[in-house]
């Protein structure tokens, strides 16, 4: 993919997602995707759970973009990520093979997957809903940068404010977002201690 | 301990686990206290495996496209852009609680044209033809998550019946319906001066799941596929509030004296004692109020109605509401008596129903079929029959995986 960042420079990636950079997000998919791959399958036993896996940590990843630039080493961080997200795979995937085998049914015959898996759609419709909830300022700020992809330079000048209150706001909104996922327990514990150096 | 873990994780990295320490693993996994335990060894295990082949554009472009749509407003919309990943499941429990009609009449009208089939002749219709040949795809069942104030989740479709929690002064248990109760202890009754705790649930929905809930107060909610109810476990104060997101049904218990409000996404209904049908879908074009009894009033910032019973409100995206004063009441509420009833409906609509509700994706090749279906099925089908039914109409499907392909 064209994009201008390397993986050997981790902390600048991670300070571009920050800023809701989107193709450093993608470099930062195809790069660790790529590491975590062939441990996910193995852990989880199938491609197709593993590549579900790695979209639940990536949007973990994208949920706390307003922290990362506070990590200190991406890398780590970011298995740790994985690690937690395939241990509930794992689970839960355990859970079911063993309900199966106590119905006297083969666990080679399940199908592959959980009962609960990564359901985006229910994370955009609360995402959504939470936005609608905002404040107007902040609704709008956040639309202008996510709709519009518009950096906190170009809102502050189009706002007639400060770009640090464009900033502070956007990290405030990204936060709320967060916590309304976390209650509503769409992706089970969130990281967040995770994030503690 | 550490080393008793890592042994075992790296035995099930091998595919090497037997039988009774698949067990002690899993025993270790479902206690809390180790969950940093196996994510530091997951970690270090996964760090020290070599990195696969590069990761195909086209996939990593794909899927970093429907993560960076979560919070996009125009992108969540669109439907057929985002092959959300379909997740199979596995059903642990299917108690029916929903009863419908065993007799269907089958009306069917695309263009001017009219189609009857009594029953017997679309048994007919639904075992010939190509169903052998296609994979299938089983209808969803009662799947909800649980999750308490607390944190703690409970799987519902896997959760035994009988108690399963108790919250603050209110005991949670799942009856032998499979419906969800909260019923307040014998002693909350302390009088003044006793301060009743208050927590808030949540259930969550997956898509393939639907679940009816039996709220303190006695009021009840059949909650659809992909939606959600946020609620205190015991009302107090001057309104009983409750959140949902997706599709909900209420029968709400009268007290006047304590109005009850639904919220969703901004809107309020509120409520004196009454049965009505929320649906708040994401997907759908406005969120649709429709009142069977009593009487509501829906709210959205200025804009306010007062519904009669087979009226229905439907809030658009431009923030007015309107109202339908002779509304299809049976079409509201069709998915908890089991039924997809499809009035002049047209394709896409039909679609999203059948996205929620068997968890696949759908693709159009060849553009979205003009033209309106009408007719009934029971919801319990599988997903071919269905789509064997519809058929008839003269639009085309195909299951390919979890995909349903709409052709001309």
């Amino acid at each position: 993919m064209n994009s201008p960042y390397y993986i050997h420079n981790e902390n600048e990636l991670f300070i571009g997602i920050s800023q809701g950079d989107e193709a450093a997000f993608s470099t930062c998919y195809a790069e660790y995707g790529r590491m975590l791959m062939p441990f996910l399958i193995k852990l989880v036993g199938s491609r197709d759970s593993a590549e579900e896996i790695i979209q639940e940590v990536f949007l973990r990843v994208w949920l706390h973009r307003d922290r990362l630039a506070e990590v200190e080493h991406p890398k780590s961080w970011l298995f740790r990520v994985a690690a937690n997200t395939g241990r509930n795979w794992l689970k839960r995937k355990m859970l079911a093979e063993q309900h199966l085998q106590a119905q006297g049914q083969k666990p080679e015959s399940m199908e592959d997957g959980m009962a609960e898996g990564l359901d985006l759609r229910s994370v955009a419709n609360l995402i959504q809903q939470t936005i609608q909830s905002f404040p107007p300022q902040r609704k709008l700020i956040y639309q202008m940068s996510r709709e519009e992809g518009l950096k906190p330079a170009e809102i502050a000048a189009r706002l007639e404010i400060s770009v640090s209150t464009v900033k502070n706001t956007l990290l405030s909104a990204i936060k709320a977002i967060r916590e309304r996922i976390a209650e509503a327990g769409l992706l089970g514990a969130l990281l967040f201690f995770l994030l503690k150096k | 301990m550490e080393q008793r873990v890592s042994y075992l994780l790296e035995q099930r990295l091998k595919q090497q686990l037997t039988a009774p320490e698949a067990e002690e693993l899993l025993k270790i996994l479902q206690q809390p206290e180790y969950e940093g335990m196996v994510t530091g060894i997951l970690s270090g295990l996964a760090m020290a495996e070599p990195q696969g082949p590069a990761l195909d554009p086209a996939f990593v472009q794909k899927n970093v496209r429907v993560l960076l749509a979560v919070d996009k407003k125009d992108n969540a919309n669109r439907l057929q852009e985002f092959p959300f990943k379909s997740v199979h499941r596995i059903h642990f429990l299917k108690t029916a609680w929903f009863r419908y009609a065993a007799a269907v009449i089958l009306l069917f009208a695309v263009g001017g044209s009219l189609y009857y089939y009594n029953s017997r002749h679309r048994e007919q219709i639904v075992s010939s033809g190509a169903a052998h040949e296609q994979p299938d795809i089983a209808p969803g069942g009662n799947i909800a998550v649980l999750t308490l104030s607390d944190g703690t989740k409970i799987a519902l479709d896997s959760a035994a019946n009988g108690a399963l929690a108790r919250q603050g002064n209110t005991n949670v248990i799942k009856r032998k319906n499979g419906q969800l109760a909260y019923e307040s202890g014998a002693n909350t009754r302390g009088g003044y001066g006793k301060a009743i705790e208050i927590k808030y649930n949540t259930i969550n929905i997956p898509r393939g799941g639907q679940y009816q809930v039996l709220l303190p107060d006695g009021s009840k909610v059949w909650l659809n596929a992909s939606s959600s109810l946020r609620f205190p476990t015991a009302f107090a104060g001057r309104s009983r509030e409750v959140e949902i997101t997706g599709e909900a049904y209420f029968e709400i218990a009268k007290n006047a004296g304590m109005p009850f409000y639904v919220k969703t996404n901004g809107m309020a209904v509120e409520v004196l004692g009454t049965s009505f049908n929320v649906n708040a879908y994401f997907d759908e074009p406005s969120i649709k109020t429709t009142l069977l009894e009593g009487s509501v009033r829906v709210r959205k910032g200025q804009a306010a109605a007062m519904l009669a019973p087979g009226q229905a409100a439907s809030l658009t995206t431009k923030g007015t509401i309107e109202i339908k004063k002779d509304a299809d009441v049976d079409e509201a509420v069709a998915w908890k008596n089991g039924l997809f009833r499809l009035t002049s409906s047209d394709v896409p609509t039909i679609m999203r129903q059948l996205v929620r509700w068997y968890d696949v994706d759908v693709v159009f090749e060849g553009g979205v079929p003009s033209g309106h279906i009408t007719g009934e099925v029971p919801r319990n089908t599988s997903l071919s029959k269905v789509l064997k039914v519809f058929e008839t109409s003269g639009v085309h499907f195909h299951i390919e995986g979890k995909k349903i392909v709409v052709t001309q």
